[in-house]
């Protein structure tokens, strides 16, 4: 009927996607805040509010000392400077289109101007980026040092294959950075362990080096595999999920030498303070006689917060005590952690109806290592390396996927900031006209 | 000894072909899998000069035919935590208790919670002239074994009393030595400072004291884990590992003398007679095997406020402590016991652990 010659669907298919290399570039998403040069006036007018804070703050400080302000000026001064520079360079600008529009230039210097004019815009632009930075605000927990939780999902004894892979990764990329990790928690499933990796039913890695946290907080999520399991005999293919808990990790006393801390732990008011009395320790011993008629070795303690329900467990250490400060340095973590998402999630839903702002919580599925393909995907920065041994190795090619989530982070956060400034721009307007 | 059911056996045999060993020695799934971990972890840790010829799996195997045989897991890997410390154990001497640190710690709480009161009334007993702080806070802990407490007390003491002198008596010689290496051993690893006031000594508490060791007695704080089980409950009620591994010395005590209690109380009647007639120590905490023991105890105490003269059941508050005294109790278990018509308060959780009788010379209210 048609004349053409069957050909298989796979032929087709093969023959009108393009190739690989094109597909990689097409799957990466162009969403970015650069906008050549122009800014949000909202953001600017911002960017001016707290450049003319900086100013009064360190005016006020000239005389005396405060430690608080002082503070203060030092969070202020990095969005002062970079307003400052971009202000100058748009001065420029300004002055360059006026000296190309303005009809008695001689044609020499309309040259130079022209030529001018090109770096400028380009300078203009990298200093609105750094602008945009400076005024995203920083994460609280950004400094701290963290702990990360890997516990298999969904996939039986494949996911907790998996996930003994993923904490070896996560080992790996640590001690290639030169950050300090230890193992705080290790649980083994049951399962075969002769064949040099044992199943993991959950694991707790602590990265001791402070700035961890945001270092690795883009890493909590659902990570999926795909991959002919070592247990299938069949060799089908199977999914399965593991799930990273990336808690900050609190300093527990004033001895790291940080004062600020213990003020903090013992302040009601902060992330960190946990109410001792509503904190019920548990020793887990069996019953029956004790003291000198047995001698047993449990050491595991539970702590159960009473208002939240959140319980912890700690039994890796023969002695008591260790964990039991162990078990309280999750725990603190823990809560810190519920308390400033129950605050994002009080913003968010403010702000829901304007945006889907897609939350980085535990829930969702981020990234996928596709084994068959040598693949990793992140599904948020829409990344793809085909270098799959080498991000399971915690090389370089793991930096490149971490690195583009940041920057999808920061766009994210950029963007919620913008909408915020304009819900509060639109708000102010209108109280204004009401008066 | 109830037995091990096979599906279990099978399933440890499933994750290691050690863990069945472990099993037969713990009885329990839990403490099975992690005394394998904490197995495991010593022989990567450790390369002694005897055993390195073997390879780190034969070690780990010889280890674990040991635990199979009911060795406890203390005197294969040779210690303890207790507290921040790490007490070294050996056949001969007994390991320390999880109740024992828990009841150690509560009492340190205490004294560190009351230390006031404590300064100035061991400054106003002695001397009131000098300065409270010269005069030491003085402990006497007997039966010591390992030294667990009188080294804990110190640990946790040290911080708030400036000036403290703990001794720590024992009938053993074994356990005297192994409890002045403890101390060598805390404090090269630093979790003591080498003060030089605590002192391990041989002594035999059932004999005719000498002189300085009737002034020692008067202290402040008395202290003890004496052997409390009887012949009978010995041959039914402890575990296999305890009868056949931890010395008989330090857990039935086999004293012929003239107090008129039971066998297995007659270091609780001596304790007694020491805390009110010979010393003047302001408390005494016994560690007791059971339920009965501490209401006998708790007569035994009684009776003996009864006959000595001065003192009465008003300058004296007695007090149970369970295993776990620092936390709530659970539902059921009874705040107050009354015996013989006296109502004596029980604090925290678990079962009844420890003795405490406190002179109320000084008001401490807690």
């Amino acid at each position: 009927m048609f004349g053409a010659p069957w050909v298989c669907r796979r032929c087709i298919n093969t023959c009108l996607k393009p190739a690989r290399r094109c597909m990689e570039v097409r799957m990466l998403r162009f969403a970015s805040t650069a906008n050549n040069g122009s800014f949000s006036p909202v953001l600017l007018a911002r960017a001016r509010n707290m450049a003319a804070e900086h100013d009064r703050l360190s005016l006020e400080t000239a005389e005396s000392f405060d430690a608080k302000i002082n503070k203060r000026i030092g969070e202020l001064k990095g969005v002062t400077y970079a307003l400052k520079r971009w202000e100058e360079s748009e001065a420029a600008l300004e002055e360059l289109h006026a000296l190309l529009r303005d009809s008695t230039t001689d044609n020499e210097l309309r040259e130079l101007a022209a030529e001018d004019l090109a770096s400028t815009r380009a300078q203009l632009d990298t200093l609105s980026q750094g602008l945009a930075t400076s005024l995203t605000p920083k994460h609280p927990f950004e400094e701290l040092p963290c702990l990360m939780e890997i516990r298999p999902g969904a996939g039986g004894g494949e996911a907790a294959l998996f996930a003994s892979d993923l904490l070896r990764m996560y080992q790996a990329v640590c001690s290639r950075r030169g950050f300090r990790v230890s193992l705080m928690k290790y649980e083994r499933a049951d399962g075969d362990s002769s064949n040099g990796t044992p199943p993991l039913a959950e694991a707790i890695l602590e990265i001791e080096t402070p700035g961890a946290y945001g270092e690795f907080r883009s890493e909590a999520g659902v990570h999926r595999v795909q991959r002919v399991p070592a247990t299938e005999s069949k060799g089908r293919t199977h999914t399965s999920a593991v799930s990273v808990l990336v808690l900050p990790s609190l300093p527990t006393n004033a001895s790291d030498g940080q004062e600020l801390w213990e003020t903090d732990l013992n302040d009601p008011n902060s992330d960190y303070y946990v109410n001792v009395t509503d904190v019920r320790t548990d020793v887990m011993r069996a019953r029956g006689a004790g003291g000198q008629h047995v001698n047993t070795t449990d050491s595991a303690i539970r702590l159960t917060h009473i208002p939240t329900g959140t319980v912890v467990s700690m039994q890796d250490s023969r002695s008591q005590h260790k964990n039991r400060e162990k078990a309280w340095q999750l725990l603190r973590s823990k809560l810190a952690q519920a308390k400033r998402e129950a605050r994002e999630e009080e913003v968010t839903s403010i702000r829901r109806g304007v945006i889907g702002v897609a939350k980085m919580g535990r829930e969702n599925k981020i990234r996928t290592y596709n084994y068959g393909q040598q693949r990793v995907t992140d599904h948020r920065s829409g990344i793809s390396v085909h270098n799959l041994d080498d991000v399971m190795e915690g090389g370089f090619e793991l930096d490149k996927v971490i690195d583009s989530v940041k920057v999808w982070m920061g766009e994210q956060e950029m963007q919620a900031l913008l909408l915020e400034e304009e819900d509060e721009a639109v708000k102010s307007t209108k109280s204004k006209k009401s008066k | 000894m109830p037995r091990l059911p096979h599906s279990l056996l099978l399933r440890a045999r499933k994750i290691s072909p050690l863990l069945p060993l472990v099993l037969r020695g713990t009885r329990t799934w839990d403490s099975a899998v992690n005394e394998l971990r904490w197995l495991r972890e010593h022989v990567e840790q450790t390369t002694t000069t005897r055993d390195s010829l073997l390879s780190p799996h034969k070690r780990l195997r010889i280890l674990c035919e040991r635990r199979a045989k009911g060795e406890p897991l203390q005197y294969i890997l040779g210690s303890q935590p207790f507290g921040e410390l790490d007490i070294i154990c050996e056949p001969g001497v007994l390991i320390p208790r999880p109740e024992t640190e828990a009841y150690t710690e509560y009492l340190a709480q205490f004294i560190n919670q009351h230390h006031v009161v404590f300064k100035t009334m061991t400054g106003a007993s002695l001397n009131p002239s000098t300065k409270s702080t010269s005069n030491p806070l003085r402990i006497v802990d007997l039966c010591s074994g390992t030294g667990c407490i009188p080294l804990l007390l110190h640990s946790l003491l040290s911080n708030t009393f400036t000036a403290l002198q703990i001794q720590g008596w024992d009938i053993s010689q074994t356990a005297v030595s192994l409890a002045r290496r403890n101390f060598r051993e805390n404090v090269k690893r630093g979790y003591l400072n080498a003060s030089p006031r605590i002192s391990f000594e041989v002594v035999d508490i059932f004999s005719n004291l000498t002189s300085d060791q009737r002034a020692s007695l008067k202290c402040d704080i008395l202290i003890s884990n004496p052997p409390y089980i009887s012949n009978e409950s010995f041959n039914h009620e402890t575990t296999r590992s305890v009868r056949n591994w931890e010395p008989k010395l330090a857990l039935v005590p086999n004293i012929s003398c003239s107090y008129s209690v039971l066998p297995q109380d007659v270091f609780y009647a001596r304790l007694v007679d020491f805390h009110f007639n010979l010393g003047q120590s302001k408390i005494l905490l016994m560690e007791i095997g059971d339920d009965e023991q501490a209401i006998r105890v708790v007569k035994i105490l009684m009776d003996n406020l009864k006959r000595s003269t001065g003192s009465d059941l008003q300058n004296n508050s007695i007090e149970i402590w369970r295993d776990w005294p620092g936390q709530a109790s659970d539902q059921g278990e009874k705040q107050e016991l009354v015996i013989e018509e006296v109502s004596v308060p029980v604090r925290g959780s678990g079962a009844l652990r420890a003795v405490v009788s406190m002179r109320k010379s000084f008001p401490l209210n807690c």
